[in-house]
């Protein structure tokens, strides 16, 4: 009983277990807050990856392609464990947009079939409604003039017409959005929202509706390659910006554009055709006839629901061996998302513990500060030490005060820093916001990183819950020490202590 | 033992018997790598409510005595028998429950605990002793008791006070209320008005021949000849040995 009185005024008096509590606090909280940005960072890296990366993919992992694609797809789609599979072709491209040229990835889709695999429909990033939203805005200012409210209610009426996300799944311009028939004859494409030489976000990371590309041309030069290897005459498509797309993962936003598979396919002279044998000195036929398949460069499978990745991999691989043996395609491996985007998950995930791993390094100094916190009451309390043995209090009495000291400044300090944590990790990006708008730094800018807001989160029960038990014990075990001391000291040796 | 001790403790209450007995005690410190020898072989006995006073000069090895009549400390040599059983054969928690239920210590300087008030200074005695569950059990009799102690040595309207508010003689009479708290067989009083004016002091000794008509045991350490003459019987401390 007398251990908690003594606790209970100890811990309401002066500086000293203020000072160890709010170094439990700071640590708690500091770990907690890199934690959680670090894991929200690498979770919301992991899911814009997933959007847009098939569960298991076939490829050969070079240019020459798979050929007999279409059988592959109908044999994995006959397993139980495939939901979906769909070919895909990918190349370089060099784009021009707006006189600007760079060079992006093309992947070329059946963007139904491709929807069934990846979360294309949820990517293509505008719709309808913001356009719709943004007239009524406009009619809604009260700083527009009459004639401006009926143009903008004129617009408003068109955009209630508008299919931007069927247009994105046709690859096909919508009349309303493009300036002449000849454009409306143009085969769609979508590019990432992020593909474009020049920056289209606003501060807080978002993209205005009137920074929309819809109904601008784009051009895309590829270069074939024959079976063979041999380099062909750069192929040149133009095509219309349908829709964009955002999988919240800047590696694909800013590097691909996504078109019809049977237009790339043809640009890059992959499909199928009938042989023709030539006499090399007349010109004359000789032969041929043969019918050669198509390519495609890889395959995108998705699982059915419930089915594991090791599964749905497992029952790729089968379908793979006999699909190996029957075409003559050695090099054709399957590869999880996982593996295709091992790199960059790798990077984070130890990055992640390289941060996490220095913090609790620096944690250690909440031990150490609460260790001559505590060392420091226990000299300061010498005396009445000696006194609370001179009454009869045990040994084990004494240590008792002193880690249960330890543990209540470890109970309100972890408190308080999963706490302060807690809501630091809530509000960081309104804390940003603020930190922007008062003092003008910007400690994540949207326009740089991948993500529009800072990623973070509080993973209670495997993260947060643990770290704050970690501290807790920390301060017990660096209160442990001067408790021992204390119980140790010589009662009379303790009374005459000045 | 402590049973023992229990058991005895209801036969001899009231009656003339002895209850502590020192026997041969030696006692040396070690100063600047020197052996000190404060007690060279002391033999006491303390009879039930005597009030014995140890005269002695500073530095004479009274408190060590004291200290090791009350448990505080172990002899080099001899020991301490309270009510025939040895005090220095018990280990641990039997020894911190001797000082907690048969012996009360006053110190010279009060050794009151700074962040309590008067009333927990006094009540920490009785909480120390009790389990928690058994304080608990207990609460209301003992806070009576405690608010009882504090009324009797004149501290009714002091008792949420802190030491730092009180004088030093208000502070020696909380010492005392806490000594006797848990009723314990002999009040061990070290210089008890060591600290204090000439007036007060005699107050501390008002206050100690009270206890004393009551049947209380008091043994006091002083170097104060007109505060030893309180007391029934002095001896004096001399060369680390008593004479009568």
């Amino acid at each position: 009983m007398f251990k908690l009185l003594l606790i209970s005024k100890y811990l309401r008096r002066k500086l000293a277990p203020l000072f160890a509590a709010l170094a439990v606090t700071i640590c708690t909280a500091m770990v907690i807050i890199v934690i959680s940005v670090m894991g929200g960072f690498l979770d919301t890296l992991r899911s814009s990856i997933q959007r847009m990366s098939p569960q298991v993919k076939v490829t050969t992992r070079s240019m020459n392609g798979l050929e007999h694609y279409e059988a592959l797809c109908e044999k994995l789609k006959a397993l139980p464990e495939v939901a979906a599979a769909t070919p895909v072709i990918q190349t370089l491209a060099l784009m021009e947009v707006a006189g600007q040229r760079t060079q992006v990835g093309v992947v070329g889709i059946r963007p139904e079939e491709l929807a069934d695999v990846v979360a294309f429909r949820d990517a293509l990033f505008w719709r309808k409604q913001m356009f719709i939203d943004d007239a009524q805005a406009k009619i809604d200012d009260p700083k527009a003039s009459q004639t401006q409210r009926e143009v903008w209610q004129h617009y408003k009426q068109a955009w209630e017409q508008l299919d931007l996300v069927g247009d994105g799944m046709r690859l096909k311009p919508s009349p309303l959005l493009v300036g002449s028939e000849e454009m409306a004859g143009l085969p769609g494409a979508v590019p990432g929202i992020a593909a474009f030489p020049f920056g289209r976000r606003d501060a807080q990371g978002q993209y205005p509706v009137s920074e929309n590309a819809i109904g601008l041309e784009l051009t895309l030069t590829v270069v074939p390659i024959t079976r063979k290897g041999a380099l062909q005459d750069p192929a040149l498509r133009k095509f219309v910006i349908v829709n964009e797309f955002k999988s919240g993962h800047y590696e694909f936003d800013s590097s691909l554009v996504f078109v019809g598979f049977d237009q790339l396919q043809g640009m890059l002279r992959m499909n199928a055709y009938d042989s023709v044998e030539l006499d090399p000195e007349t010109g004359e036929v000789l032969g041929g006839g043969e019918r050669v398949p198509g390519r495609a460069s890889e395959v995108y499978i998705s699982g059915s629901p419930g089915v594991s990745l090791k599964d749905l991999r497992d029952a790729v691989d089968r379908v793979l061996m006999t699909y190996k043996q029957e075409h003559n395609a050695p090099w054709a491996v399957s590869e999880t998302w996982e593996e295709a985007n091992e790199v960059i998950l790798g990077a984070v995930k130890n990055e992640k513990g390289l941060v996490t791993f220095l913090f609790v390094i620096i944690s250690i100094v909440a031990i150490v500060m609460v260790a001559t916190t505590f060392y420091m009451i226990v000299l300061e309390k010498t005396r009445d030490i000696g006194i609370l043995r001179a009454i009869g209090a045990s040994r084990g009495g004494i240590m008792g005060i002193f880690l249960g000291y330890g543990l209540a400044v470890g109970v309100v300090g972890s408190v308080a820093g999963f706490a302060l944590a807690w809501g630091i990790v809530t509000y960081l990006n309104e804390i940003q916001y603020l930190l922007n708008a008062w003092f003008g730094w910007q400690m994540w800018d949207p326009r740089i990183y991948a993500f529009d807001r800072i990623p973070a989160r509080v993973d209670y029960r495997n993260e947060a819950i643990p770290i704050a038990a970690g501290a807790i014990i920390s301060a017990v075990v660096g209160a442990l020490i001067p408790a021992l001391l204390a119980a140790r000291l010589d009662p009379v040796e303790a009374l005459r202590h000045e | 033992m402590e049973s023992k001790i229990e058991n005895r403790k209801s036969e001899v209450r009231g009656a003339k018997s002895k209850i502590i007995a020192v026997n041969d005690l030696h006692k040396s410190y070690r100063i600047g790598g020197q052996p000190l020898q404060v007690l060279r072989g002391v033999d006491l006995e303390v009879q039930a409510s005597e009030w014995l006073a140890i005269l002695g000069r500073s530095g004479s090895g009274k408190s060590t005595l004291l200290h090791l009549m009350g448990g505080l400390d172990r002899p080099d040599r001899g020991g301490v028998d309270f009510r025939g059983e040895p005090v220095f054969a018990l280990r641990g928690r039997a020894l911190d429950l001797y000082r907690s239920r048969h012996v009360g210590l006053v110190f010279q300087f009060y050794h009151l605990l700074p962040e309590l008030s008067a009333l927990e200074n006094v009540l920490i005695g009785a909480m120390v002793r009790y389990t928690t569950l058994g304080y608990l059990s207990e609460r209301s009799a003992i806070r009576q008791r405690a608010e009882g102690l504090l009324q009797r040595v004149g501290l009714t309207d002091r008792m949420k006070h802190r030491p730092t508010k009180l004088s030093g003689g208000e502070r020696q009479r909380v010492a005392i209320a806490r000594a006797l708290i848990n009723q314990p067989d002999v009040l061990l009083a070290d210089e008890p008005t060591g600290n204090l004016d000439a007036d007060t002091g005699s107050s501390i000794m008002e206050l100690f021949r009270g206890l004393h008509d009551e049947g209380q045991t008091i043994v006091m350490v002083t170097h104060d000849e007109r505060i030893a003459a309180a007391a029934d019987r002095r001896l004096t401390l001399v060369r680390g040995k008593l004479d009568a």
